[in-house]
């Protein structure tokens, strides 16, 4: 306590407000006002995403797989990528979407990424969903359904956007970046289907990285052009299957018939032997004694008393 | 030696303890499924010890024509039974079937059913041995069934009664001489030598 009667935490123990502290008068700051043109500057370095095209780009879910409302792609370009995507959607079990925006552009701050997933990607096929920049493929980010994030960690999740945007930047043309881009995020949506399947965790920690991406890439190349083959395989394995089928299909019937058969005798009069009412008919007998001798030669033969006159 | 009496039986009387649960079932299946092809005749099997006196021939014999077996159906009488006897004691098998097998079934061909056995019993392997002889006894007599489609008359001649010699004489009196026994003809009598 000090001598004039203030006590540290005394307020914390008095219904009393604190005693008001002199304020410090404002200083005002030495510099310029900014100038109109500075402002103006100032609002389009942010260059943020219209809202005209919000709607299209987060509204509901797309219808293709190519998300590109301000057509900042051209319309070969558009048709090239398109064509891609629909074709890895018909070979794989995850889609990929994929939200174009320029390079410098910014998504307005009330559109939260992780919630247009969750509503538009929760249900049906599950699906990875990228936003790419154009000309800035390092902005790029990816978001997986919530359906299959589970099966594939965050990591890897990094690791194949690290290297689709590897792959990007191998290439100068804004459109052939974004090709590279796909190619590369689809051969890891590949692995992340094998993760989902649960066969790929044992090459999880195998899948290259960085600079071994190419290599990689290339690799993948090759698989994916003995994937193109069923085309001639499917066809031959279709013929052989249905002949299968078909020498199953006459094997069983086959098999049925001989199942179904009945063997009829004809009832010849056997006159009665050996005082036997029902059967005389005295068969072989034989020892299995013996493994060195052969069964003829363990053969008890007949006596002749027991053979038919 | 072996009883007057009829003997009340299974089909598979497995007396030696040589089966398990699943291989009688699996034994049973097949005797049913050779009842169905042959609807005929029946399949037996007994396994037991016949001791050092007991002749598996004449046990087979009398055991067949003694035998009642309860689950065979009553269409179908001991004379289509083929019976097959397994005695682990004197490690010997024998088959014995009915009067309806007679003209169908021979020796040598039981003796090929248990062949295909053999190897099995020598390693104590009872069940499949038994099977291999009943798919066997199956085989032989599909293919006994087509050959006598074709040609009855040869099984008849097997069982046909023989002619018995009062018969045969008679016939010679009446002049129905038989070739074998016809007299020597009269240029023949006088052959010089």
């Amino acid at each position: 306590m000090l001598d004039d009667g203030w006590m540290a935490g005394g307020s914390l123990l008095t219904y009393e407000s604190l005693p008001e502290e002199d304020q410090a008068e404002d200083t005002p700051l030495a510099i310029d006002e900014p100038t109109q043109e500075e402002l103006a500057e100032l609002e389009t370095e942010e260059n943020i995403v219209g809202e005209e095209y919000l709607t299209g780009y987060f509204e509901e879910k797309p219808e293709l797989y190519l998300v590109d409302p301000q057509s900042l792609l051209g319309t070969k370009e558009k048709q090239d990528l398109q064509s891609f995507l629909d074709y890895h959607a018909s070979d794989s079990s995850i889609d990929m979407y994929i939200y174009v925006f320029g390079g410098d552009q910014q998504i307005p701050g009330d559109v939260r990424e992780e919630e247009v997933v969750e509503r538009l990607y929760s249900v049906g096929k599950p699906a990875v969903v990228a936003y790419y920049y154009l000309g800035a493929p390092q902005r790029s980010e990816i978001y997986l359904s919530p359906i299959i994030t589970d099966a594939v960690s965050a990591a890897e999740q990094r690791r194949a956007l690290k290297s689709s945007v590897v792959q990007a930047f191998s290439s100068v043309n804004l459109a052939d970046q974004l090709e590279a881009f796909l190619v590369q995020m689809s051969i890891r949506i590949y692995w992340m289907e094998r993760m989902t399947e649960g066969t790929a965790a044992a090459t999880k920690e195998a899948i290259p990285d960085g600079e071994e991406a190419r290599a990689f890439h290339e690799r993948m190349e090759k698989e994916e052009e003995t994937a193109a083959l069923p085309s001639w395989i499917g066809l031959v394995g279709g013929v052989f299957v249905s002949l299968c089928g078909g020498l199953l299909l006459v094997w069983s019937s086959l098999m049925w018939w001989k199942h179904r058969s009945r063997f009829l005798f004809p009832e010849f009069e056997v006159e009665p032997r050996m005082g036997g009412s029902h059967a005389a008919g005295i068969g072989a007998v034989i020892s299995f004694s013996s493994t060195a001798v052969p069964p003829a030669r363990q053969r008890d033969q007949v006596p002749d008393y027991m053979r038919r006159a | 030696m072996f009883g007057d009496g009829e003997v009340k039986l299974r089909s598979l009387t497995d007396a030696a303890g040589l089966f398990r649960r699943k291989e009688r079932d699996r034994i049973e299946d097949a005797m049913e499924a050779f009842g169905t092809s042959f609807p005929q005749m029946f399949i037996a099997v007994y396994t037991g010890s016949l001791g050092e006196t007991g002749n598996l021939r004449q046990f087979g014999f009398w055991l067949l024509n003694r035998g009642v077996f309860e689950d065979v159906d009553v269409t179908k009488p001991n004379e289509g039974g083929v019976l097959i006897v397994i005695d682990p004691d004197s490690k010997a098998a024998g088959i014995s079937f009915g009067y309806l097998l007679d003209p169908f079934f021979e020796e040598r061909d039981t003796f090929e059913c248990l062949s295909r056995a053999h190897s099995h019993w020598l390693e104590g392997r009872y069940c499949d041995g038994l099977l291999k002889v009943l798919n066997h006894v199956r085989t032989l007599l599909r293919k006994r069934s087509r050959q006598v489609r074709r040609d009855p008359e040869r099984y008849e001649r097997k069982v046909a009664t023989p002619v018995a010699v009062e018969d045969l004489v008679k016939k010679i009196r009446g002049g129905n001489i038989h070739p074998m026994y016809e007299p020597l003809r009269p240029e023949s009598e006088g052959v010089e030598f």
